[in-house]
């Protein structure tokens, strides 16, 4: 190779001037080229992404529901970067089913904070999904039970800006100043002005097996507030031993909670024993979240991102599934429209779910 | 005689000559780490391409055909830079001096074995890889 690249700069001292400029500047249109593809800008890139089976993830195992039909239930991912290159930045800059938006290393979570934070949002999506199956089913098939605990509020991810560092994602809150936390508004309840002294609340957490009693810092907000500093919800935990049928949970390299409102009514068909879904195929995005007002426990549909990218990569599905109606939460609704008008008008219903009760409705309607 | 029938001819006269196993490989790795090198930048921005438009059966089909030809490219390149540096390596040989390496790219990136075995590649990764 040397003795090639020897020749070749014998050639290009011999070569005219027009050639020689002609060889820089594609050295150059080189170079411009390279450092457009490694140089990285601060900016988040979301693109559409792809369905899977909800059915995959949770399996109902007993032999009674063997023969039960899961139904075509999808879910929709997106796909979502921080810190893209300038390649990337331009080329996404220029469709309009992608997203973009400034990216802050400083105060946005890492990628391997959001990683985190999506990990654990989809355990506990996952959890929430099974209560909120069973519990429905049980409400048909007297067998079908399920028993699970309230644990604590479950730390999802700590603010760069308002957080204090003593936090870490996974630490679940169970005392806020020697108070045991009864509920997601117990704790929102306690966790309140009446128990922070200098801008400090003593919070007792388990991280792992070990319990530790953290004094964490709250950062005053302008409206005489404080700041929280971290994500969190509330954390549950199923007894297996006392549910019925048995489950199992297989792994995902899907993160993030959006999927749980059709992942809960693939479990929800999965103990029933007609295929409540009618032979349609369904995909949809919204979380499932427990709801106690008045004491009385409703599963509604929460809050998602990149819904238009979910509209889009519904649209791109139907090409090969035929997709029948596309379920979305009553907070995503107006832009999930306004985005289903742009790219996907006619191809599917789009239909809005306040909560779970709203999709059994729905095809308890379907012929 | 054609410049792509010279080119298949100039590839079999290249492997006629005796080099050293080792040269040879030698040639071989060289002339794939160049290859490499000078489409570097191209190499990156399809990488970039196929994460972007990925999700689109339609972007997948097109970008896979973009790939197959960027293949196809690569072995035109890599095997004319082979000849290149066997014709600079070994000035004493009549037979490599004759070689044209324009032939040889012109052959390679019309060769039809290649084509076939890089579609099959790529057809097995979209099965594997691809949702």
């Amino acid at each position: 190779m040397i003795a090639f690249l020897k020749d070749l700069l014998n050639r290009f001292k011999r070569a005219r001037v027009l050639s020689k400029a002609l060889v820089i500047f594609s050295m150059l249109l080189w170079l411009v080229l390279l450092l457009m593809c490694v140089i990285k800008v601060n900016y988040s890139v979301v693109t559409p992404g792809y369905a899977s089976k909800a059915s995959e993830r949770i399996i109902i195992e007993n032999d009674d529901f063997k023969d039960n039909k899961t139904g075509q239930v999808y879910t929709l991912a997106v796909y979502s970067s921080n810190k893209v290159s300038i390649f990337r930045y331009m080329l996404s800059s220029i469709n309009k089913k992608y997203d973009v938006s400034e990216y802050n290393p400083k105060t946005d979570l890492s990628d391997l904070e959001e990683q985190t934070q999506g990990k654990i949002m989809m355990d506990l999506s996952v959890t929430k999904s099974l209560i909120a199956a069973y519990t429905e089913a049980s409400k048909i098939n007297n067998d079908i039970k399920i028993t699970y605990s309230f644990q604590g509020m479950i730390v999802e991810s700590v603010s760069h800006t308002y957080g204090d560092s003593q936090l870490m994602a996974g630490d679940i809150v169970t005392h806020v100043k020697g108070v045991k936390v009864e509920s997601e508004n117990h704790f929102w309840e306690i966790f309140s002005r009446d128990n922070i002294e200098n801008n400090r609340i003593l919070v007792t957490v388990k991280r792992g097996d070990i319990t530790k009693d953290l004094n964490i810092y709250l950062h005053s907000s302008d409206n005489g507030g404080y700041y929280v500093g971290f994500r969190t919800e509330a954390y549950y935990i199923i007894d297996q031993e006392n549910t019925y049928p048995a489950y199992s949970i297989k792994p995902t390299n899907t993160i993030g909670p959006s999927g749980g409102l059709l992942q809960t009514l693939s479990i929800y068909n999965s103990l029933l024993g007609e295929d409540i879904t009618k032979g349609k195929v369904v995909v949809g995005t919204g979380t499932i979240e427990l709801v106690y007002t008045d004491d009385k426990l409703e599963f509604t549909g929460g809050a998602i991102g990149a819904i238009k990218q979910k509209i889009v990569t519904a649209y791109e599905c139907n090409r090969i599934n035929n997709i029948d109606v596309f379920f979305v939460d009553s907070y995503d609704y107006d832009d999930a429209l306004a985005a289903y008008n742009e790219f996907a008008k006619g191809s599917f219903d789009l239909v809005k779910v306040e909560k779970f009760s709203d999709i059994i409705n729905y095809f308890a309607g379907v012929e | 005689m054609s410049l792509r029938s010279q080119g298949k001819e100039n590839m079999k006269q290249y492997y006629e000559i005796k080099m050293k196993k080792l040269a040879d490989w030698l040639l071989l790795g060289e002339s794939i780490l160049l290859t490499i090198v000078i489409m570097l930048p191209i190499i990156l921005m399809y990488i970039q391409l196929f994460a972007i438009y990925g999700h689109n059966t339609i972007s997948i089909i097109i970008i896979s055909v973009i790939g197959w030809f960027l293949l196809m490219l690569l072995n035109g390149i890599s095997n004319a830079l082979q000849i290149c540096f066997a014709k600079a390596t070994y000035k004493d040989n009549k037979v490599a001096q004759e070689l044209n390496p324009k032939a040889v790219f012109l052959y390679q990136i019309t060769n039809i074995g290649f084509a076939i075995f890089t579609l099959i590649v790529i057809f097995i990764f979209l099965i594997l890889f691809v949702r």
